[in-house]
């Protein structure tokens, strides 16, 4: 529990400090680096059979705390209230990030095993 | 004059990473309904479709709120970036996405046409999602500028 509270607090403190830093893309940013992150991590514990609360703090603690959704959803809100931009394009480009830096992650990590 | 990078306050990265820590342990190990085998719950949607979209209600709410109030900022980054970030993930969703066609692609499906008719669906059912976050989230802000008053 340890380990995951403290994955999680690192995940959450990154995730703002990019978003400080960069505020246009910062967050589009940590979704892609937290959904790749994700995605090699889950390949590396189920080959390697990690330790379920090591699996827990790294997937669930970690990658979970990095990315985000709610922030997304708020941006694509307040997007389309203000009227300073599109909510769709927020969304696709956001999730569609998110789905290709997972699948790129799934794909490293299987190289990197091969 | 070229402008200064901003300085990020002790409070608030303790507020964040407090918020976080309380966000994802909510997110992790609370009993969320399922819909999945136990083995799968990794590509279950049910959990993470509550979840992202309590979340996203909740923060529309309080971002609307206290964009209308003089809150102190390690409170509002504290509740906000921290907790409701923290609480709500992207990645689980990419990997939920990516597991339930992956698996959909391996197993269920028996011709090229069939792949597609499941690919399909689940992007569909994604997409129907992501419009329902929106809708739900731009009401919560608007209920939350309004409960707010007037700016200070």
């Amino acid at each position: 529990m340890i380990i995951f509270i403290i994955a999680a607090m690192i995940g959450a403190v990154a995730r703002y400090l990019v978003d400080l830093y960069l505020p246009k893309h910062g967050i589009l940013l940590i979704n892609i680096l937290g959904s790749c992150a994700a995605g090699s991590l889950l390949v590396f514990t189920v080959v390697f059979q990690f330790d379920e609360h090591i699996a827990k703090a790294l997937v669930g603690g970690f990658a979970g705390s990095l990315t985000t959704y709610s922030t997304v959803a708020v941006v694509a809100a307040q997007h389309h209230h203000n009227g300073t931009g599109s909510a769709w394009k927020t969304w696709s480009v956001q999730v569609g990030a998110s789905v290709a830096a997972c699948l790129s992650g799934i794909g490293i990590a299987l190289l990197l095993i091969a | 004059m070229a402008n200064r990078a901003p300085k990020p306050r002790l409070a608030t990265i303790l507020a964040v990473a407090i918020g976080g820590a309380l966000g994802a342990t909510a997110r992790v190990f609370l009993p969320w309904p399922t819909v999945l085998d136990e083995s799968l719950t990794t590509f279950d949607p049910l959990p993470l479709a509550i979840i992202n979209l309590c979340g996203a209600a909740l923060l529309g709410l309080v971002t609307g709120y206290s964009s209308r109030r003089r809150w102190p900022e390690p409170l509002v980054k504290g509740v906000t970036t921290g907790f409701f970030g923290a609480f709500t993930t992207m990645s689980a969703l990419a990997v939920a996405y990516t597991g339930l066609t992956w698996g959909q692609a391996a197993y269920a499906a028996s011709s090229v046409f069939q792949g597609i008719l499941f690919a399909g669906g689940i992007l569909a059912a994604f997409v129907m999602f992501v419009f329902v976050t929106t809708v739900v989230t731009l009401w919560t802000l608007r209920v939350g500028v309004r409960l707010g008053g007037e700016a200070p």
